[in-house]
């Protein structure tokens, strides 16, 4: 348990550290997209997913990791990934996101990510499952799973087409002047170093994955209510440590302030979260475990599932907040 | 000089600061200047990448865990 304690926690307060600075939030790049015809945060997401693509490649290449695709569970990839996106919407964050802001002091964040893992645990172990299992009972064969195998393509060629073709849009993309915390190039290159240092820490307590947010929140809700020592894994002391890491960055820039929107949106936040935590346990991930690390190992469902949590997004934005 | 509009954002999370933002000075004319105040840190950036790109000028003070935006419309 020292082990894992040791090789996970580090990388939760890195990571929380960055995503603050960094202002790194999913939600709001995927929205901005659309709604603010701003690219900036998504910029810092496609650069953290390059970045980490080609370290963890690169390992697996010289045999110091396995990554393996999901199974291609597409209905609940895009079922589940629609309703995390709505549920982000409402939740004002991501799953990443709403961690993190905890370390802000966003008592509404709180809610949200008490909602997540109620969420995900009850879709895990609970009265969620049956609906869940459903949905995940529609798969393709194991070997449609990943881009390379669904395309026909060689995996050489999927992978230099993504960093050929991200890294070509991001150096023409504009850096424009940051006020506060990190630029996007400086969030992207950060976000993506520490998302491949979990792979590699992972990989020193056998879990052969790299960062991931769904399990973990459902297992601190698992270990908290049962005391089952082995809901202790590598990704609950990381998640553990993202709030924390948060608070350093916050606290370190005069950021840090308890605060809290009205008590309506409380609410809006808390249903948000459940619905994150239902969506993501079906989908088999949130915007990390699919959009930022399923993807950098070429797992078609996460392509899919990332997809329908941006669409899921927009939707719940513009359903909830643009037609006030 | 012209009068400046306050509107305060403090508590407001994910995705209101910028929308109301953007709903506060929709057909506000050249020359009109807002004093927009967030305490969500994320939403600084936000709303100053959204007016820098409508051409406004933009100048943002820390104070403490608050921030000042002051936009002064193209």
């Amino acid at each position: 348990m020292l082990k894992t304690l040791a090789l996970g926690l580090p990388v939760g307060l890195l990571f929380g550290y960055a995503l603050q600075r960094g202002r790194f939030c999913m939600y709001t790049a995927f929205r901005d997209l659309l709604f603010a015809r701003d690219a900036t945060l998504f910029r810092a997401y496609v650069l953290a997913l390059l970045v980490q693509m080609a370290i963890i490649h690169g390992l697996d290449a010289a045999g110091y990791l396995t990554i393996r695709h999901f199974a291609f569970t597409w209905l609940a990839a895009m079922v589940g990934g629609g309703i995390f996106g709505v549920g982000i919407s409402l939740a004002g964050g991501c799953a990443s996101g709403s961690w993190y802001r905890m370390g802000e002091g966003m008592v509404g964040s709180i809610l949200a990510v008490l909602g997540y893992g109620l969420g995900v645990a009850a879709t895990f172990w609970g009265a969620l499952r049956p609906l869940s299992a459903y949905l995940r009972s529609y798969q393709a064969p194991y070997a449609l799973g990943s881009i390379q195998g669904l395309t026909g393509l060689p995996k050489w060629a999927v992978l230099g087409a993504f960093l050929i073709i991200g890294g070509v849009w991001l150096w023409r993309s504009p850096r424009p002047r940051v006020f506060t915390g990190w630029g996007w190039d400086r969030t992207g290159i950060a976000v993506g170093l520490i998302a491949a240092l979990a792979w590699i820490a992972s990989a020193g307590v056998d879990r052969h994955f790299g960062m991931s947010f769904t399990g973990p929140s459902g297992m601190v809700i698992r270990y908290v209510t049962t005391g089952e020592e082995a809901a202790l894994g590598w990704g609950t002391w990381m998640i553990l440590g993202v709030p924390l890491g948060a608070f350093a960055g916050a606290f370190l820039s005069s950021e840090f302030k308890w605060r809290a929107p009205a008590p309506d949106r409380m609410v809006k936040q808390l249903i948000g979260g459940l619905m994150m935590g239902f969506g993501a346990a079906t989908a088999g991930g949130c915007n990390i475990g699919h959009s930022l690390t399923g993807l950098a190992a070429l797992s078609a469902t996460s392509l899919l599932a990332t997809a329908f949590i941006i669409l899921g997004s927009w939707l719940g934005t513009y359903i909830f907040f643009m037609r006030r | 000089m012209p009068e400046t509009i306050t509107i305060d954002l403090k508590g407001e999370i994910c995705p209101d600061p910028l929308i109301q933002a953007q709903s506060a000075m929709k057909g506000a004319a050249s020359g009109d200047t807002y004093l927009i105040i967030v305490d969500y840190p994320l939403a600084v950036d936000n709303i100053v990448r959204w007016a820098e790109g409508e051409g406004d000028s933009v100048e943002v003070s820390q104070k403490g865990s608050e921030w000042d935006i002051r936009i002064v419309k193209a």
